[in-house]
């Protein structure tokens, strides 16, 4: 594992990186006194290539490549235990949530390239459909993803057993539509202001 | 008693049994449900990795329905749909440049804040829990259960304001008004694998795992849940488990709604416990006439 790079900072710093989760979700990831109590209590930390105390040192020394690199974010299961102990209050949850919108916007998928597919194909059977059609969802990602067979056995069960919907049913679709539509024109404004 | 019922996309799906039981106990307690007619999918476990605008519209904009519609309190029984509602509604109370941007896309202004409440809660409070000793019609005291809690309903405490979130109590109290004994255990809140259940699959099995292993240990027979996240990963990937491991659980997986449902003398044939993965039966075998 690449150690962290000691650097020579002021008290105050917070790199642009750090700045930019900052504005995305009001979180200060200056608020880490590193205690790790956020890595103590996570699941999937054992799975992380750096734990949840790390990268948020890491976003603070604006280490981008190595954060949006990592498997970590993608990992998080937003169980919310590392926010809930947090003495400091810093709000990994928001921070991994920002990591992760980072990382869609510029198609950075390294890592965990499935899980990235998998929020992908969600979200567009979620507009498509206007709810979500969990048999298009698993099968769309099988295809993305080439691994038909994993959970076939399971997922022929669950249709015998009348947990998955054979055919799908929209719900109000026209109006999820729109609002996908109207938060892309909005972010896009909002970003365009703070660009100014 | 009447509440907007959000029956989201896993209850009418993978989680059909929650809704069934869950209006089977309301139809009891006369306590009406009535669904918003243009509901939309609440961007579940999703939406937030990729916009949180996008997370917290589509929240709130079943909110500003179920305003319209003229109700100021919503049910909401999957654990997933009420954290995003929660997060939503916590979110722009504090932040009021993300709630005008909210408040373009939907369309419409909040006036009054709709109460965003999980099952749990309507049963566990006054005058609901004090009522349901005399709603029961079966004994169940002879089958040892633990409740399950899971993440999403209790994490973050600041946000979500369920019980204690380190050592919640709700559904023991409220399985214990119905007459069923629980056990306390170590895993009440530990997170399953939730979201990854597709994606990581070995992950979930490890979490999954561990609190099969628990629930066995303190001697449970049955694991009580409130989240269809939980009940997938336990139920329906309990037997890959004991396959991986070369253990046997047969630990049947109940929603606290069917449990409740039980005791309440719903017959077995209106719930849908043929549904379930791990057979149910040595449940059943528990519930005698009073």
């Amino acid at each position: 594992m690449e150690k962290i790079k000691e650097l020579d900072l002021p008290s105050d710093h917070i790199s642009e990186f750090g700045d930019l989760v900052k504005q995305m979700h009001d979180v200060d990831v200056n608020m880490c006194y590193q205690c790790r109590k956020c890595t103590s209590g996570c699941p999937v930390a054992e799975y992380m290539d750096y734990s949840p105390t790390q990268i948020i040192h890491a976003v603070r020394l604006g280490l981008k490549d190595m954060v949006l690199s990592s498997n970590t974010y993608w990992l998080c299961l937003a169980c919310g235990t590392c926010t809930t102990r947090c003495p400091q209050e810093t709000g990994l949850l928001e921070v991994m949530d920002a990591l992760a919108t980072i990382a869609e916007s510029k198609g950075i998928r390294s890592n965990a390239p499935e899980i990235a597919k998998f929020y992908e194909t969600g979200l567009s059977n979620m507009r498509f459909f206007g709810k979500l059609y969990d048999l298009g969802i698993a099968g769309m990602y099988k295809l993305k993803t080439g691994k038909l067979t994993q959970d076939m056995g399971m997922g022929i069960k669950m249709m015998r057993k009348g947990k998955l919907e054979l055919l799908p049913t929209f719900q109000n679709q026209g109006e999820m539509r729109r609002i996908f539509k109207k938060v892309q024109e909005v972010e896009k404004k909002a970003r365009g202001a703070t660009d100014k | 008693m009447k509440y907007a019922y959000y029956n989201s996309c896993s209850l009418r799906s993978t989680g059909r049994e929650y809704d069934k039981s869950l209006r089977a106990i309301f139809k009891k307690l006369d306590i009406e449900l009535v669904e918003p007619k243009n509901w939309i999918c609440c961007g579940s476990t999703l939406a937030h990795n990729v916009s949180r605008l996008l997370s917290l519209v589509l929240p709130l904009q079943n909110l500003a329905e179920i305003q319209k519609e003229g109700l100021d309190a919503v049910v909401v029984p999957c654990t997933a749909c009420y954290s995003r509602f929660k997060t939503a509604q916590y979110e722009i109370a504090e932040n009021p440049e993300m709630a005008a941007q909210v408040e373009e896309v939907i369309e419409s202004r909040f006036e009054k804040k709709v109460k965003v409440i999980h099952p749990l809660e309507v049963l566990s409070s006054e005058p609901v829990i004090s009522r349901l000793p005399e709603l029961v019609e079966k004994d169940l005291s002879g089958l040892k259960v633990v409740s399950y809690y899971g993440c999403l309903l209790l994490r973050p405490p600041k946000i979500m304001e369920f019980d204690i979130c380190e050592y919640p109590q709700t559904m023991d109290k409220i399985l214990s008004a119905v007459g069923i004994p629980t056990l306390d255990w170590s895993h009440k809140t530990e997170c399953c694998g939730g979201s990854l259940s597709i994606t990581r699959p070995e992950i979930v099995r490890k979490l999954s795992r561990d609190l099969l292993e628990d629930a066995k240990a303190v001697g449970a027979e049955a694991i009580s849940v409130p989240c269809t996240f939980c009940h997938l990963n336990l139920d329906v990937r309990q037997e890959e488990i004991e396959r991986e491991h070369n253990v046997s659980y047969r630990l049947p997986i109940l929603y606290f709604t069917e449990l409740m449902a039980l005791a309440m003398g719903v017959s077995e044939k209106d719930l849908l416990l043929k549904m379930h993965f791990v057979d149910t039966d040595s449940v059943l075998q528990k519930v005698v006439a009073r």
